[in-house]
């Protein structure tokens, strides 16, 4: 689905060679302009506008570091070895060609934090990167002793040209910013789902077998990609926090016991602002939560620290509550970083802490608290594994890691899905869909409004998120379903993976088509659109019942751990009224 | 992350790529043949784009026959002045063993000029009309610059703004000598040379004019051009010699048609 998506919205190559070429046309005229016109022009200050920096870093802001970059060298080359220049020729390529990458840089970590294409900030960052263009001009003259380059000229003239560059960017911007619209990622998701797709793809292969030690969740170091907001669902515990859009606008939540007595611990992040202003401090948010979470002291530090922070937190403080959480090294170990990681990291047979990771499980309870721990353990191994089988916005989502998802998600005002959600309006894809639905404007507009496009992407959703986005399945979810299934999983799994899943939990998703479908889910996931992934040749089968099997028993949760812990804590935590509904 | 791996692979090699051509023009001195190359490569584009401009600097003007008109006629007036300080020259000429010869003018048009910190311009004659390196390049109100390269169809003027352009002058009255350096730094807008006496007692007053001094073959300066006025004189503590700043005659802002003094 993401697939067809870029395909459609990935522009031609015809319109990109098109676009390159006006490109350099325009870098071209620039030097021609600059030497012949702009330098002739008898400004007062005795300095001039560089047409050819501005050119080449509004280049940059509209398209990419690379382009920003050959962009940079072609044009100051060209004002190097260009007639009138006496100075030494790579002078202007040198700068240039740093300018240009800086700035297509900083637009894309802009982007990525933002989750979206602001012309304004690109404006601001081409200027920023002009004027600084125009002092590396000036400072390496001064390295070079170029005669004509002294501290008193440059003190002159820097200023002046500066000005001057400020007042010619608009047009300058304007008239790269139209050339570069059609080839603009910014109308097409695609390029911003390309890292996650293709790492999905490696999932895929990786669930499959074929790579059997790769790191997931961003622990790997072949995951540098910062995240890319707004797609992660927002919702996280918290106890205490009130005021949850989701819960505020659930039509009929507020009735339902489910949505009564858990909306107090949904919490977006973009709700928050202090508190989630704690997570995004430091590198760590970009960082992932696996080490986030570990060095946030899962293991050393105090839970009440760790809890704002940490979405397991929470969850463990609750068992802890009950009196039935162990020493801090017990909980630590059951808590959602480690196992998170453990799981994630190294599919290693951590799977029984991973099994209960909190992470997701606690970002997937959303407004469903009990069935969260079942989920959770299903949520990472499992899904994980089968969102290789679903080329939709799961395959995505795992793909990039629940944890980074989750820090993510909890940055305040993350407007990250907001590029879906706000620039497309319609979203056009099931992946889209998620995104804004997962900002906050777009939960609110789905809360509050009904959603459109809850409503086009929902068949294809896995329940998790569509959980996630409807509170007002909150209602529904308070059915009577739901908690059998989760008792048969705590207890299920020496059970044929067919019995323990009869009573399908799922059954209080939202996602109604998927649901129906999902009597048996697991079998079930095969026929979701996108298919059943690429087996590597020589890869063990990935959809086969063994492989079933396995992705209950075996890689998430090592053979033999008995998920005894888990329902201990289950049942302190259904104790404490954490999650409700039981009947 | 693909992507990302390229692109710096992509800028780590241009900018090796620009640290070496740097270097090599470092080593010969600002003269390697990435200039020329780019000449040739701009030139054209240059003379198309200078022709236009200056068609429509020319219509601007009231028409560019009308202008070449008024620049060779004081092309011709300065001429004759330059042959009349010639005269006047005659003596220091053989004090000085100056070698002494006929100059002729091969006139052209400023067809782009240099960014920030570089003053140069560029005519749209070159080696191909007889231009060489070190020539004097005048106009029809004194001294304009010298020529730093050239290619077949375009000549780099190095005016004597540069910082980096240093003219032996001598004043019209006393006949002091000194050196005239470019770019003053005038905190006040207008292009000032800074003028510095090598003769310490030599008395300086506003309003003196000075001429160029000549260098030896005529390169880079003929003698007795006339380069400026001095229009404030200064005394830097500490300093041996007196200093001035001088006004040139030259507009440098708008310059059009120059003259290439061109030995033969």
């Amino acid at each position: 689905m993401n697939g067809l998506a870029a395909k459609e919205a990935e522009p031609s190559l015809a319109r990109k060679a098109l676009t390159a070429v006006a490109l350099a046309v325009v870098l071209l005229a620039a030097v021609i302009v600059q030497l012949t016109v702009v330098n002739r022009l008898p400004l007062p200050g005795d300095a001039w506008p560089d047409l050819v920096l501005l050119v080449v870093t509004a280049i940059a802001v509209c398209t990419s570091p690379l382009a920003g970059a050959l962009a940079g060298f072609a044009g100051g080359l060209a004002l190097d070895v260009a007639p009138p220049a006496i100075h030494y020729a790579g002078e202007y390529a040198l700068v240039f060609c740093l300018a240009g990458w800086g700035a297509a840089r900083v637009i894309c970590a802009i982007r990525d934090a933002r989750g979206e294409r602001d012309q304004v900030v690109a404006f601001a960052v081409m200027a920023g990167a002009a004027a600084a263009g125009e002092a590396g001009k000036a400072a390496l003259g001064m390295m070079l002793s170029d005669p004509d380059m002294t501290g008193t000229v440059a003190s002159r003239m820097l200023p002046t040209a500066i000005l001057y560059d400020l007042l010619a960017a608009p047009f300058v911007f304007w008239l790269v910013a139209r050339i570069t619209r059609g080839a603009d990622p910014e109308r097409a998701p695609a390029p911003e789902f390309s890292v996650e797709q293709r790492l999905a793809l490696v999932f895929r292969s990786a669930a499959a077998g074929a790579a059997p030690g790769l790191r997931l969740a961003g622990t790997g170091e072949n995951y540098h990609k910062p995240p890319t907001a707004g797609r992660a669902p927002r919702l996280r515990l918290s106890d205490g926090r009130a005021g949850s859009r989701t819960y505020a606008a659930a039509p009929g939540g507020a009735a339902s016991p489910l949505a009564g007595g858990r909306a107090r611990r949904l919490s977006f992040g973009g709700d928050l602002p202090a508190r989630t202003g704690q997570v995004q401090t430091g590198p760590r948010a970009s960082r992932g939560p696996g080490s986030g979470w570990l060095t946030t002291g899962t293991l050393g530090g105090p839970p009440a620290r760790r809890r704002p922070r940490a979405p397991g937190a929470g969850w463990i403080r609750a068992a802890g509550g009950a009196g039935l959480a162990g020493p801090p090294v017990k909980r630590g170990s059951r808590s959602p970083g480690k196992g998170w990681i453990t799981a994630v990291g190294s599919a290693l047979p951590a799977g029984k802490r991973a099994s209960r990771a909190p992470g997701q499980g606690w970002i997937t309870t959303g407004s469903l608290a009990a069935p969260s721990v079942r989920r959770a353990s299903r949520g990472l191994g499992k899904r994980w594994i089968t969102a290789g089988s679903l080329a939709g916005p799961p395959a995505r989502r795992n793909a990039r890691g629940p944890g980074r998802d989750w820090l993510r998600a909890a940055r305040p005002g993350a407007p990250g899905g907001l590029a879906a959600a706000g620039g497309v309006g319609v979203p056009r894809s099931a992946a889209e869909a998620l995104a804004a639905r997962s900002a906050p404007s777009g939960l609110s507009a789905l809360a509050g409004r009904g959603t459109p496009m809850a409503a086009t992407s929902r068949p294809h959703r896995a329940p998790r998120s569509g959980w996630l986005g409807t509170a007002r399945s909150a209602a529904a979810a308070g059915t009577a379903p739901r908690l059998a299934p989760r008792r048969g999983w705590l207890r299920g799994a020496s059970r044929p993976p067919g019995r323990a899943y009869r009573g399908n939990w799922y059954a209080a998703a939202p996602s109604g088509q998927w649901l129906r479908r999902g009597r048996r889910p697991w079998r079930k996931r095969s026929f979701l659109p996108g298919g059943r992934p690429p087996v590597p040749p020589g890869a063990r089968p990935m959809a086969s019942p063994s492989y079933r099997a396995r992705g209950r028993q075996g890689w998430m949760r090592p053979p033999g751990a008995r998920p005894m812990a888990n329902s201990a804590v289950v049942s302190a935590a259904r104790r404490l009224g954490i999650f409700g509904g039981r009947r | 992350m693909l992507e990302a791996r390229r692109t710096r692979v992509v800028l780590i090699g241009l900018l090796v790529v620009a640290i070496a051509l740097i270097t090599i023009d470092f080593r010969d001195g600002g003269g390697s043949s990435a200039h020329g190359v780019g000449g040739r490569l701009f030139a054209p584009v240059e003379h198309v784009a200078g022709d236009v401009t200056g068609g429509l600097r020319g219509a601007a003007g009231g028409g560019e026959v009308a202008s070449l008109q008024r620049q060779n006629d004081q092309l011709r007036a300065q001429l004759a002045q330059a042959q009349a300080a010639d005269a006047d020259a005659a003596q220091l000429a053989a004090l000085l063993h100056l070698a002494k010869g006929k100059y002729t003018v091969v006139t052209g048009t400023v067809i782009a000029a240099g960014g920030d910190y570089s003053d140069t311009v560029t005519l749209n004659v070159g080696s191909a009309d007889g231009i060489t390196p070190n020539e004097t390049v005048l106009n029809g109100d004194g001294l304009v610059g010298t020529v730093a390269a050239v290619t077949p169809t375009t000549a780099t003027v190095q005016l004597a703004t540069d910082a980096g352009a240093t003219v032996g002058v001598r004043m019209t009255g006393s006949g002091q000598i000194g050196a005239l350096t470019g770019r003053a730094s005038s905190m006040t807008g207008s292009v000032q040379l800074k003028l510095t006496m090598f003769n310490s007692s030599a008395a300086l007053q506003p309003g003196q004019t000075l001429v160029t001094f000549g260098s030896v073959g005529g390169r880079p300066y003929v003698p007795g051009v006339p380069v400026g006025i001095v229009s404030a004189v200064t005394t830097p503590p500490g300093s041996l010699s007196p200093t001035a700043l001088v006004k040139p005659f030259a507009d440098f802002t708008g310059l059009g048609v120059v003259g290439v003094v061109v030995s033969k």
